[in-house]
């Protein structure tokens, strides 16, 4: 095994368990794209305003105006003159299309043989919080874990630091668990 | 150029075999958010193990 050990944060997985399914990926993905102003990637709509304190209210990614200013202002060093960050957008759009190509039925496939943590967030949009809480553990054969952050939007680590002490803790618990 | 989604596997092998091996002593975590969960729930199965 090349690892010992996996910890993942709100995995793209159990997709087709959300409102939209796995063929609506990219309206799905669209929507964190679109608050962090990747409103060039091909599949986006009318462009949106650029992210801003405004916007916080209803992006999807975290609860912590802090941590979503500071990932605003990197945004805006590496935006272009026309407020656009292009190679961020190019990412995104290969990003989305593989998950819409391939994800949905390689995550079904899954089956770890390795110690693994889940971690979803109670209030994410993107990907089935409920998919990972209950399914998603009994994908890996041992160490099946599945932590569900009260109050956490999709970024668990952008969060306040009450819901990353959770998560730091989960972490942590798991690692000393699985070394037991 | 990103032509499929193994292309995110083979990376995460050709780091951990040229990156991480040479200069790191296990136990090896892996930590991945969002579709790097996915990526990383694929490293761990049998499949690509």
């Amino acid at each position: 095994m090349m690892f010992d050990r996996v910890f993942l944060s709100a995995p793209m997985v159990g997709l087709d368990h959300q409102p939209l399914s796995f063929g609506g990926m990219a309206l799905v993905g669209d929507t964190p794209l679109r608050c962090w102003g990747w409103e060039r990637c091909r599949w986006a709509g009318p462009p949106t305003p650029p992210p801003s304190e405004k916007s916080f209210p209803s992006n999807p990614l975290t609860s912590d105006l802090v941590r979503y200013m500071r990932t605003v202002d990197t945004w805006r060093e590496r935006a272009g003159s026309d407020g656009r960050t292009t190679d961020v957008s190019n990412g995104g759009a290969a990003a989305m299309h593989a998950m819409g190509a391939r994800g949905g039925r390689t995550a079904s496939r899954c089956r770890s043989k390795l110690p693994v943590l889940m971690l979803a967030a109670a209030l994410d949009e993107v990907v089935s919080t409920s998919w990972t809480e209950t399914a998603g553990p009994a994908h890996g054969a041992r160490g099946r874990h599945a932590v569900v952050p009260a109050g956490a939007a999709r970024n668990c680590f952008m969060e306040n630091d009450a819901i990353r002490a959770q998560v730091f803790a989960a972490f942590d618990a798991f690692i000393t668990e699985q070394s037991g | 150029m990103w032509r499929n989604f193994d292309d995110y596997w083979m990376d995460l092998k050709s780091f951990h075999a040229n990156i991480l091996l040479p200069d790191c002593p296990g136990p090896f975590y892996l930590v991945g958010h969002s579709m790097g969960g996915l990526v990383s729930l694929i490293a761990a199965t049998p499949r690509t193990a």
